[in-house]
């Protein structure tokens, strides 16, 4: 399922942290590379990885690429918690019935 | 009821029930209650022990648990972990007595883009939340609205 691998990708710290930079600005790997201390092939495989969950979109300009987060990519995320977001308040309402017919 | 939507990949919901704690703790912790408004289930309020919550299409299915805190009429924290691994969030009921022998419930679910737990129990249960994955979260969160 999607959010699985949403859930993987972004637990990664490094990973996480290029998300974060990118949901600021587009930027190249080697912009990227500046704040990190990892090798840029590395960069690149972790790009790679976000990119494959749908997390980040590249563009390419002749033969340089540039990275920037995909607004679509966390909707799956999103869906899950807005469906738990509805899930506890009805279960709550079952919850007070339950209380009501317990009795003291 | 209020649903706190100021942290995007936590769900806060509270409410005040006519009940005591005592009397909502039991409908939290005994099997047969807690299934006539959540799940069926084989709960036991110990920390360290494993239940299933038996899902529907609802929740995407089986729910793995894990009790991480459970202090009798207070606190009750548990890991919430989607069939495969799919979610691996942590609910958290707050209990506490209002002045009119009532109870104020709170839940808290969250962990939504947290690591995987595997072990790490006693850190869930003492910082259950990253800053960074909920700047990561609001960022794209930001983004996507």
């Amino acid at each position: 399922m999607v959010e699985t691998e949403i859930f993987r990708a972004l637990a990664d710290p490094t990973r996480r942290a290029i998300f974060e930079r990118l949901a600021r600005r587009e930027m190249s790997v080697s912009e990227l590379k500046a704040g990190f201390d990892v090798s840029q092939p590395a960069i690149s495989q972790h790009l790679a990885a976000l990119r494959g969950v749908g997390l980040v979109a590249e563009r390419r300009e002749g033969k340089f690429a540039y990275y920037r987060v995909d607004p679509k990519g966390l909707a799956p995320l999103v869906n899950w918690i807005d469906r738990y977001r509805t899930f506890w308040p009805a279960r709550i309402d079952k919850l007070k019935d339950v209380l009501k017919g317990m009795g003291k | 009821m209020t649903d706190d939507k100021a942290r995007d990949d936590t769900i806060i919901v509270e409410c005040t029930l006519d009940e005591p704690p005592e009397q909502v703790w039991r409908a939290l912790t005994e099997p047969a209650l807690l299934a006539a408004w959540l799940m069926p289930n084989d709960i036991r309020p110990e920390v360290g022990d494993h239940f299933v919550l038996q899902g529907d299409a609802d929740t995407g299915g089986t729910i793995d648990c894990e009790v991480l805190a459970a202090e009798p009429h207070h606190l009750l924290r548990y890991s919430w972990r989607g069939g495969e691994g799919r979610l691996d969030t942590v609910v958290t009921f707050e209990l506490s007595g209002t002045p009119s022998g009532g109870t104020h419930l709170r839940i808290v679910h969250d962990g939504f883009a947290t690591e995987p737990v595997h072990g790490t129990v006693t850190m869930l249960a003492v910082a259950p939340r990253r800053p960074p994955t909920r700047t990561v979260m609001q960022a794209g969160l930001r983004l996507a609205a």
